[in-house]
């Protein structure tokens, strides 16, 4: 989408017309609010599935209780049910690019939890990594040091000496966008990619009022440096931001997502929804097929969300039957996840069977 | 100024820039023309949108952190601390900074990167932005404009242990003559850290080191009164 084209009208799946003002608004509200979403809804309806091939995907979905439990287990259990072993991490440096963006006293269900994020550096590390480094680029704290340790990630990775980077503050990298969707010709990434072999996304299970939902693609915008793009990303949001999702994604392809479900967030999200107990862990190594399990999850139809339609046939499959179930199933841990009808970007997402939105 | 010559977009460091230049003759010329483009060719977008959808008065023009986006809370914190070294205090396009954060103000205080009210929601506030917003707005407006964000602060202070935000809340709290009694406790608290930690991050550890010298904020050492 070319950033003109934000002049035209158009529809949403509802039927609401949008316009360049409502479009401008929901960027404004920024890293935190809007509907940017939306307008290009009705365009990737029209492309669903107009691609001829689709690769098929595996993804894992394993049960957890608490952030107490073992979680070390079902992540390895994962990976290997994946295929993941000692020969595809030994000797590897490892980022592990987890969902860090804010904190509240005694809140688990905005970011990623630190437990997840160290039992997947354990899990590395049991596979012979090289090394591990936890690295994000917050959209609302100017400073990760503080996030990590109001969250306590800071105590519980310096165990393991596993040090924690500022991908907003990192030297530049620039790199020919190979997404196109927007109309940035490059994009900057931190330097510390350059230092790596293999990314994780480990993204938080969200409802978000710009994108529906927030997992390990749209988690792939925290990777951006805010000394390039701002804080929260403003230039990605005004770019389009279903578009930077899918550039960043076809730029810097994660090798692996990790999607903490234990307990996410519903209604007003990303930052201001409620906890959401889902008790599980969804892994997989094609990330629009695990976002895609992790939205049945919640309740959410995968081809309803714009930055999943799009990426279907090109980063990888959303469609159920090119997704292979391994683990536990999707019965089993499916949960409906609060949509709010006063969010544009949360309506008509709801997968049929399960439509009960809640109308505000 | 811009973060690399292949960003050309993300402008923002001009303000910093140009307080680096401050009390440097031979740079006079770049600081006048970095001054000249805060002025007049900063490109922010100020589209017409209702406030009770986005929270903020969108008409107003602060400054960006990349050109041709909206105005955030420390751009435009940062644009104000460079003009009034500049004494530029009273340029009208200052004074479009002192409305611009006065609009983010959040209504039970402080300041956030620049998101108010979301679908009803008030944002939280952060201490760090709220520490710049603060400085920006010192001598500009009334004590009891702010005195909700100098409390939010306040309370705020003994739980930060990181440098960049630990700094920028002595700044905001200084600039209003807040009386931090245990300043030196705090600042050697966050340097002990990285024995733990590690090393904290050069530009992080400078604004907290300014910080622990500005015992007024930061103007009066801009001034050269310090």
């Amino acid at each position: 989408m070319e950033r003109g084209q934000a002049k035209t009208e158009r529809r949403s799946a509802g039927g609401r017309r949008l316009t360049r003002r409502d479009v401008l608004a929901s960027v404004l509200a920024g890293g935190a609010l809007g509907t940017a979403g939306l307008f290009f809804q009705k365009y990737y309806e029209e492309i669903r599935f107009c691609t001829t091939r689709e690769d098929k995907a595996e993804t894992f979905i394993a049960k957890a209780s608490s952030y107490d439990a073992d979680l070390t287990a079902p992540i390895q259990a994962g990976m290997r049910e994946l295929g993941i072993g000692p020969e595809q991490i030994r000797d590897k440096r490892i980022l592990l690019k987890p969902n860090l963006v804010e904190t509240a006293e005694g809140a688990v269900h905005i970011h990623t939890h630190p437990h997840v994020i160290r039992a997947a550096a354990e899990a590395m590390l049991r596979l012979g990594a090289a090394s591990v480094i936890v690295g994000e680029g917050s959209a609302n704290y100017r400073e990760i040091a503080r996030i990590a340790e109001e969250t306590g990630l800071d105590e519980l990775l310096a165990e393991d000496n596993i040090p924690i980077v500022d991908l907003n503050c990192d030297d530049l990298v620039v790199r020919p966008n190979a997404g196109r969707r927007t109309r940035l010709k490059t994009l900057a990434f931190p330097a510390a990619i350059e230092k790596v072999d293999f990314v994780v996304s480990m993204p938080k299970m969200k409802t978000h009022h710009l994108a529906g939902i927030t997992l390990s693609m749209k988690n792939m915008f925290g990777l951006m440096p805010g000394i390039a793009y701002g804080w929260p990303k403003n230039l990605l949001h005004c770019v389009g931001i279903n578009e930077s999702i899918l550039d960043i994604n076809a730029t810097l392809p994660a090798h692996l997502a990790i999607v903490d479900g234990i307990i996410g967030m519903e209604g007003d999200g990303p930052l201001l929804g409620v906890p959401k107990y889902a008790g599980t862990l969804v892994i997989g190594r094609n990330l629009p097929a695990v976002d895609a399990t992790a939205a049945r999850i919640m309740g959410v139809e995968p081809s309803k969300v714009p930055h999943l339609i799009a990426a279907s046939g090109w980063l990888g499959t959303i469609r159920q039957n090119n997704i292979t179930q391994r683990g536990e199933t999707l019965a089993s841990v499916q949960t409906e996840f609060q949509l709010l009808e006063k969010i544009p970007a949360q309506r008509g997402l709801r997968l049929k069977a399960t439509r009960r939105d809640r109308p505000l | 100024m811009c973060i690399t010559p292949q960003q050309p977009e993300a402008c923002w460091p001009t303000s910093l820039a140009i307080l680096a230049w401050q009390g440097a003759p031979e740079q006079q010329k770049s600081q006048e023309k970095a001054v000249r483009f805060l002025l007049e060719h900063s490109k922010v977008l100020t589209p017409k949108l209702p406030k009770e959808s986005v929270g903020c008065d969108t008409t107003l023009k602060g400054w960006p952190w990349t050109a041709d986006t909206f105005s955030w809370v420390e751009p435009t914190a940062l644009a104000m601390i460079a003009l009034r070294a500049t004494h530029s205090e009273n340029h009208p396009r200052a004074q479009d900074a002192v409305a611009v954060l006065m609009d983010r103000q959040l209504p039970d205080g402080g300041w956030n990167i620049g998101s108010t009210i979301v679908f009803g929601q008030a944002l939280r506030p952060m201490p760090e932005n709220t520490g710049m917003a603060l400085q920006a707005l010192c001598g500009q407006v009334p004590g009891k404009d702010v005195a909700k964000s100098i409390r939010y602060l306040g309370s705020c202070l003994e739980r930060l242990h990181t440098p960049f935000t630990l700094g920028w809340s002595l700044l905001g709290l200084s600039a209003w003559a807040e009386g931090i009694p245990n300043r030196q406790e705090m600042v050697m608290n966050v340097l002990q850290r990285q024995d733990q930690c590690g090393a904290f991050d050069t530009t992080a550890l400078s604004v907290l080191l300014v910080a622990h010298y500005c015992e007024r904020g930061l103007i009066d050492l801009l001034d050269g009164k310090h």
